[in-house]
């Protein structure tokens, strides 16, 4: 299977503190990983890494078969961050203007956008059951309405490769049951490779076909099986954990209403 | 020609002819910088870079070079400056305004010390429309429409970095470059209005015009637009009544934009009381 995230003896740490050490791990096309472990252990680091948005102090990092420091295929990677961080809710854009803004590896520096490209930004916001919303105020929209308008802008530019950190923060369980069906679907139909941080152990273990358990400044990643997941939550977590999770997962569930 | 339109009438006096001219396009200048500057919170840049500013028109008139250049250099050294400071302190952007803005102001004065008793450095400080000279006139319409065609050409860029500094960044915006640019732009932008509206009124054009429009603007297209034709209104009408009311146009024209804003926040509030009372009055 082609790696499309490749990561060798990889160390990072702040100050004189080492957060990583020496971690090793790959990720193959069409994977959907669920990265889990305690508060602290490292989790949004690594998606910091593999953004390149800091650097390590050692090791190597390679995203679709090229060397981060030499990576020139940003336009292939959705990232998708925590809703609360990441926007200024009184920002006067509407829901189309924010989506058409990740056109531009598509059309480029200086040009305009065009009727054609208008479609795509209608195709992503129907994926995600939000056409009908285009012309609001991202603002004025709810907490699960915006994440889902944040997953149309990382789909608008076709990514092979999406990363989301823990993007269910502050957002009601009946949306959060939606989005993990979503990203089930783009990853089954479309074949795209996700990596989800999640704090919500009992979904992302039905939705994810790859676990990786970030603890004790290293990541072990296996198969996603329930008796091998009940195990190594015990090594991390310290205590039996048991999994609950609603396994019903509605083909419509992004259509109008269902949030 | 008599009456009204006689000789004597505004738009046919040359000196006003030409401050409506540069009026207009720092009228569409300013805000559509001013909109970007709002929402990155930083609407007290205008402030730290027109200080600057006056410093490099005393600069000028000690060296006998002409002010505005002297501003502009000034400004663009002070917007690349807040630019550094602002990498090296970030989610503080306040803090490299803040020094930008005490160092500016030092500068002035010690630089105003020097100026030869003959000059003025008042009518930069609020504006003046008499005497723009032909120099001028070009230097400042040739920066105003360098700035208004690089804004527009970077349009799309600007939106996305505003909104999501980083998701711009991951698809490829070359957001450091832009950044750049964006700075240089607001220093012209800043350099050049002083000459009319002046360094002490100038930022208030940058942050009125935007605030007006964010309050019944339904998209950021909307935002720019509508910004764009309260910064028009607001000088037009400025320079109009500074001429025949003898009062100094940049504080004219910022008292109109302040008058503008109110108004707005006035229309706005009894819209949506209407809204409430036709809602409340169906339920019942």
């Amino acid at each position: 299977m082609e790696k499309v995230i490749e990561v060798n003896n990889l160390s990072f740490g702040y100050g004189q503190r080492l957060i990583l050490e020496n971690m090793s791990f790959s990720v193959e096309k069409g994977d959907f990983v669920g990265v889990i472990g305690p508060n602290g252990s490292g989790k949004s680091t690594l998606v910091k890494l593999l953004l390149k948005q800091i650097k390590p102090i050692k090791g190597e990092i390679k995203l679709l078969g090229q060397n981060i420091e030499r990576f020139n295929q940003w336009n292939k990677i959705g990232y998708v961050a925590q809703k609360a961080s990441s926007f200024n809710t009184s920002f006067p854009a509407t829901v189309e203007e924010v989506v058409s803004a990740n056109l531009f590896p598509k059309i480029g520096l200086f040009r305009r956008i065009k009727d054609k490209d208008r479609e795509l930004v209608y195709e992503a916001l129907k994926t995600v059951g939000m056409e009908d919303y285009k012309d609001r105020l991202i603002g004025n929209l709810s907490g699960g309405q915006q994440q889902r308008v944040f997953i149309a802008r990382v789909l608008v530019s076709e990514p092979d490769l999406i990363f989301l950190d823990e993007p269910t923060v502050g957002i009601d369980s009946e949306s959060e049951g939606a989005l993990y069906c979503l990203l089930g679907r783009l990853n089954q139909e479309r074949g795209m490779t996700i990596v989800m941080v999640s704090h919500d152990i009992g979904a992302i273990t039905v939705h994810a076909n790859k676990i990786a358990y970030v603890g004790n400044k290293g990541l072990i990643m296996n198969e996603n099986t329930e008796d091998f997941a009940k195990k190594r939550l015990k090594e991390i977590y310290g205590y039996d954990v048991n999994l609950h999770a609603n396994k019903h997962c509605c083909t419509n569930c992004w259509k109008k209403g269902a949030i | 020609m008599s009456g009204i339109f006689g000789e004597d009438f505004i738009l046919n006096l040359g000196f006003m002819q030409r401050a409506y001219f540069i009026g207009i396009l720092i009228a569409i200048m300013a805000p559509a910088i001013g909109v970007i500057i709002v929402l990155r919170r930083q609407s007290m840049i205008g402030d730290s870079l027109s200080h600057t500013s006056l410093a490099g028109v005393a600069f000028g008139l000690i060296a006998g070079i002409n002010p505005i250049v002297g501003a502009t250099l000034f400004s663009i050294t002070a917007a690349l400056g807040i630019e550094k400071i602002r990498r090296a302190f970030p989610k503080y952007a306040e803090i490299s305004i803040a020094v930008i803005m005490s160092t500016g102001i030092g500068l002035a004065g010690v630089l105003s010390g020097y100026v030869k008793s003959g000059f003025s450095l008042s009518s930069y400080l609020f504006g003046s429309i008499i005497a723009i000279s032909d120099f001028e006139l070009i230097i400042i319409a040739v920066l105003s429409t360098v700035v208004i065609v690089t804004f527009a050409a970077l349009f799309k860029e600007l939106f996305f970095i505003t909104f999501d500094e980083e998701a711009a960044r991951l698809a490829g915006v070359p957001v450091k470059i832009i950044n750049f640019i964006f700075a240089v732009l607001t220093a012209v932008t800043v350099a050049v209005s002083s000459r009319i509206v002046g360094t002490l009124v100038i930022s208030s054009l940058l942050v009125l015009p935007p605030a007006s429009a964010m309050q019944i603007a339904k998209s950021f297209k909307q935002t720019i637009v509508y910004s764009l034709l309260y910064g028009i209104f607001s000088i037009v009408t400025g320079l109009t009544l500074s001429f025949y009311l003898d009062m100094v146009p940049g504080g004219t024209i910022v008292l109109i934009s302040a008058i503008c804003l109110v108004l707005t926040l006035v229309y706005k509030n009894l819209v949506k009381g209407l809204i409430v009372k036709k809602t409340l009055t169906k339920a019942n």
